[in-house]
Order: structure tokens, then C-alpha cells, then sequence
């Protein structure tokens, strides 16, 4: 399933003195099984731009077509039902949104309200919870008796658990140790590859960003000011400063090392393409024996 | 004469009602006054249980704690809370005052101090966290980073000999983050009292005088910044990473760079590849 936005315009507080402009002539494709990284400051539209990829809002002007479904100015919400469940949003800090009194029955909540059976819901739940790493033990706690990072889990379980072709992440990783991060990046990693699933990242972690993604989108001012490869999109440091974007955590080194004199025909984007950067412009003393 | 620890933890254990493991477990540990702390660990691996025993919101159920040389205890407890701030890790979950000059003056009315004393004091704290133009706003309506500087303004205020940072950091975005690391640096400098980040960001960890690691309840390891991460393997072991300028340091020696054999931070490290350059 393609999500495409075509001149998409989003205003605030329209017909008001209050109006502000969110999103101004947005055109972006998201196709169908890629994975898209978007970054840029808070504020910069990142957040409202992603409430438009299952239409939780609708655009002020232009059109966003999600599968076979349009979605302008005058779509009912009626229209949007099958919509929601075909792409899974998981906000930041999603466990604050657990509700339910055992572990299984809050992931099994989503399935059962699209329709599933009680039996086939907890089902599928039960697999859910599996896929992300929480034990049969868990399914009967209360959510909030489980560890932070546990939480985390058994909240995107929930959303997983509608078994979307499209999953949406706000910061999935904020608040977490490394270790914590890294297992929850490698989960959607694998879900991207073995089942197709499109993903579509708002983050903060550029690493992350040069890791997974195959797409990465910057915005600016409610604009679209660069869309590529990582590769391209983190090529031009100076433009990334510019615009007060975090770097790759090799970026900072880069530009330190730029400024003493080395050289960088590409943009190293991690700790070994950095090396292989580097070593040879070291002098031959440099090497033991 | 031999310095008073600011903290001191005696073979302290506690655990949870219900919990099958102790979240602390016999863990000793001393804290030298005016220093900046950081109290490293992975989720869960009880470093902010553990800074909650040092004003009594958790009681141990068996060891000691002492602040500043004075056991802590239900009669001492309130002298001590008044010494020691914490901002906590949600920006959203410690406002109670209408705009930020309320407040920060929150704190210090319900300790009794005298108007004049308190305006002056609220001035004094918005300034050094850099908010006093925002004092008439609602908390509200402040970015997360700017939420943070006002809560500590309102810890600040209080003029405590410790302030914790309990994961004060990881909910912020990049920007609102350095902010608050830039304004620990100045405070360091500037003030005689003792900062203690509880962090799981190795970054932030690196910029303190010395480092706590902490998992399932011990006390792993503790050492300043160049001594700590030398131990990469350690650090690993229990779910953190070393600094970046670490992992390219390690790595380079390893494939046959001549470098130091110690940690580096970043100035460091590039410093020593530049005199290894080809060009010098």
C-alpha cells in the first residue's frame, strides 16, 4: 500500500485570527514495503504530518492517498474506519496509553474491536506479545506491575496486534538505555523484512536514521526541505548545522577532523567507514611495526 | 582534616513490596562534595531506587544512609530533604504554580521563607537557568527543555547543597537536551554544591568528575570518566556503551594506530590524530 501526499496543505485554527500554517505544499511518497525516516526539529511539522498517514487529521488543501483510499478537505470520517486499522500508529511514550487489567487483554483490545473473535483475539495477541519478546509469564500481570522497557513492548504489541500493512513510529525509542533501543530498532527491523510491513520513522536518533532507513525526509518550517537516500540527505554537513539538525554521532568527529586538515570525499556515515576514511591519511609512522 | 562524604550508602539493601529480587542489594558507596556525579545503569538496573534513599522517599530495609556526616533518620529526614533537589526525569509531571515565577517560589513557600527573601531569590534562580523573560507565562505552554530549566530554577531556588537529575535528559529532544547539559556544566562551575545526573546517556556521563556504575543492586563499578571507560568490556556486560571517541580509539589501535592507550575524549582524540596526519 503507497501513501502519497500531493500539494498537501495543513492549517491550524483555520478562519481564525489564530490560523497558523502546520504543513505548506507537502508532496512525499511512501511506498509500499520501504522505510522512511523523517527528522527535523521539534516543531518543524513532523508530528502533524504524521497524523495525516492515517488521516487522524484530514488536510486544509491537497490530497493524501493512502492504498485506494483519498483522503481531501471533504473525506467523511465514516470513510476512514478500515484506514486505521491498516496503519498502526505508535505515539511516543505509548505505554502511558495501557489501560486494561492483564498484559494479554490490553493487546487483545485492538483485534476484538476490529472484529475478531474473543478466542482468535487472544490469539493473536498471544503472538503478538511472543514476536516482541514478552513471556507467556507476563500475559496475566497488570501492565503497570512490568519494568519501563516491558511496557514499551506490550504497547507496540498493541498496535502490532491490529496487524497493520503500514506502522507508524513517533520516537519509539525515547527514554530508553542503548541495550533497550537497540532490541527495539532490531524488532522493527525484522518485522519490516519478514512481513513487508512500510515503516515510517519520526526520530531524533540519526544513527538510527543511517541504520534502517532507506528513505529519509527533513522538515523545516511545516516544509519538505530535503528528501533522499541518508547518504544523500547527511552528504552536506554544513547544511545540517544550518538547519539545527542533530549529525550522525560521526558527523561531529568529521567536522573537527575537517577543520585540522583531513579530507572526506564522502560523508562517513559509521565508526568504520570512518576508519577507512582516516587510516590513510595517518603517517606511516603512525602504524606499530 | 579528611573530607565529610556529601552521601555516603552503608550496606544498603531494599526491595519492593512483592519483588522477588532486591532493587538494592548491600550496596556501599561514598560521594565527595562539589563534584558532578553521574549514577550510570541500564532501565531497571536500580541507579534512581538507589538516589531515592538518599532523602528518605524509599527507607531501606536494612543499612545506612548519612548526608553530609549525619545519619539519616525520621527526625533528621525533613533537615535533609531541604538540602537536596531533584528534577525529575517527565517535564509535565512537576508543575503545580499558575506561571513559572509561581512556580519556582512553590518550594521555598511551603519552607517558610519570607517574601522579599523569596522574590529575590526567584529572580536570582530564573536568571541562572536563563528563563526570567518567560517568569508570567504558563508551564504549560514551555518546550520540554524549557520545562526542565524552570523546574530546576525551582530546585535552585531552594539553594540545596545536592541536586539530582533523575533522568532529567532522556524525554527531551536533542536541543532541549544540551541545554540543560550546557546549564549542569555552568552550575558546576559556579556553585558550591554537589550535582548527581542519573543517566543512562554515556555522553552526559563523560562531562562529570566521577561515575557510578550500577546493576542489579551493586555497586560495579566508580572511577572518573578516563579510568571508567577504559573498561569497555565492562561497560558492555551490562548494557551501556562506551563514548564514541572510545569505540574509534579502540578500534584504531586495534588495526595498528599508534595512539594512547587510554581514554580519549573527543578534543583529545582528534588532538592526536592530527599530529599523526600527513600533512604536519
Amino acid at each position: 500500500m503507497d501513501i502519497t501526499f500531493e500539494h498537501v496543505d495543513y492549517t491550524y485554527q483555520p478562519n481564525s485570527p489564530l490560523a497558523t500554517l502546520g504543513l505548506k505544499d507537502i508532496n512525499l511518497t511512501f511506498k509500499s514495503g520501504s522505510y522512511t525516516a523523517i527528522i527535523g526539529q521539534t516543531g518543524s511539522g513532523k508530528s502533524t504530518l504524521l497524523q495525516h498517514l492515517n488521516a487522524l487529521i484530514r488536510p486544509s488543501a491537497g490530497r493524501v492517498v493512502i492504498g485506494e483510499q483519498v483522503v481531501t478537505p471533504a473525506t467523511k470520517n465514516k470513510e476512514l474506519y478500515h484506514l486505521r486499522r491498516r496503519v498502526g500508529l505508535v505515539f511516543q511514550f505509548p505505554e502511558s496509553q495501557l489501560f486494561e487489567e492483564t498484559v494479554l487483554k490490553d493487546v487483545a483490545f485492538a483485534p476484538k474491536n476490529f472484529g475478531k473473535s474473543e478466542a482468535e483475539a487472544n490469539e493473536i495477541a498471544r503472538e503478538t506479545l511472543r514476536l516482541v519478546g514478552i513471556d507467556e509469564q507476563l500475559e496475566d500481570k497488570m501492565p503497570f506491575d512490568l519494568s519501563g522497557g516491558q511496557m514499551r513492548r506490550v504497547a507496540i504489541a498493541g498496535v502490532l496486534a491490529m496487524q497493520p500493512e503500514v506502522l507508524v513510529l513517533d520516537e519509539p525509542t525515547a527514554g530508553l538505555d542503548p541495550i533497550g533501543r537497540e532490541q527495539i530498532m532490531q524488532l522493527f527491523e525484522r518485522i519490516h523484512r519478514e512481513r513487508g510491513i512500510t515503516i515510517i520513522l519520526v526520530t531524533h536518533q540519526m544513527d538510527d536514521v543511517v541504520s534502517y532507513a532507506d528513505q529519509a525526509v527533513v522538515m523545516a518550517h511545516g516544509e519538505v526541505a530535503k528528501v533522499g537516500t541518508p547518504a544523500e540527505v547527511f552528504a552536506d554537513l554544513n547544511w545540517l548545522t544550518a538547519h539545527n539538525l542533530e549529525l550522525p554521532s560521526t558527523g561531529r568527529f568529521v567536522q573537527r577532523l575537517q577543520q585540522k586538515g583531513f579530507h572526506f570525499d564522502q560523508m562517513p556515515l559509521t565508526v568504520d567507514e570512518l576508519l577507512t576514511a582516516i587510516k590513510p591519511q595517518l603517517k606511516r609512522g603512525a602504524h606499530v611495526g | 582534616m579528611k573530607l565529610t562524604p556529601i552521601i555516603e550508602v552503608r550496606d544498603v539493601t531494599y526491595r519492593y513490596p512483592y519483588a522477588e529480587q532486591p532493587a538494592l542489594d548491600q550496596i556501599s558507596l561514598q560521594m565527595m562534595p562539589n563534584q558532578w556525579i553521574a549514577i550510570v545503569g541500564h532501565n531497571g538496573s536500580g541507579k534512581s531506587t538507589l538516589a531515592k534513599t538518599f532523602n528518605g522517599l524509599i527507607e531501606p530495609q536494612s543499612g545506612e544512609i548519612y548526608f553530609d556526616g549525619q545519619l539519616l533518620t525520621e527526625e533528621t529526614v525533613w533537615d535533609v530533604r531541604g538540602q537536596l533537589g531533584i528534577v525529575f526525569q517527565n517535564p509535565d509531571n512537576q508543575f503545580v504554580g499558575a506561571t513559572v515565577a509561581d512556580d519556582v517560589a512553590f518550594g521555598m513557600e511551603n519552607n517558610g521563607i519570607p517574601r522579599d527573601e523569596m522574590l529575590v531569590r526567584v529572580e536570582a534562580a530564573l536568571r541562572q537557568v536563563r528563563m526570567w523573560d518567560y517568569r508570567h507565562q504558563e508551564p504549560a505552554r514551555l518546550s520540554g527543555g524549557q520545562k526542565q530549566r524552570v523546574a530546576l530554577a525551582g530546585v535552585l531556588a531552594q539553594r540545596p547543597k545536592v541536586i539530582i537529575l533523575d533522568e532529567a535528559t532522556s524525554m527531551l529532544d536533542p536541543q532541549g537536551r544540551s541545554e540543560i547539559i550546557d546549564l549542569m556544566s555552568q552550575l558546576r562551575a559556579a556553585g558550591d554544591f554537589t550535582i548527581i545526573s542519573i543517566t543512562h546517556d554515556v555522553d552526559e556521563a563523560a562531562l562529570a568528575d566521577q561515575i557510578f556504575l550500577i546493576d542489579d543492586g551493586h555497586l560495579i563499578m566508580q572511577g572518573a570518566p578516563d579510568e571508567f571507560f577504559a573498561k569497555s568490556d565492562e561497560l558492555h556486560d551490562h548494557g551501556l556503551i562506551e563514548p564514541l571517541s572510545e569505540q574509534i580509539r579502540g578500534k584504531l589501535v586495534a588495526s595498528g594506530i599508534n595512539l594512547s592507550n587510554k581514554y580519549l575524549d573527543e578534543n583529545q582524540l582528534v588532538d592526536e590524530l592530527w599530529t599523526l596526519h600527513l600533512n604536519m
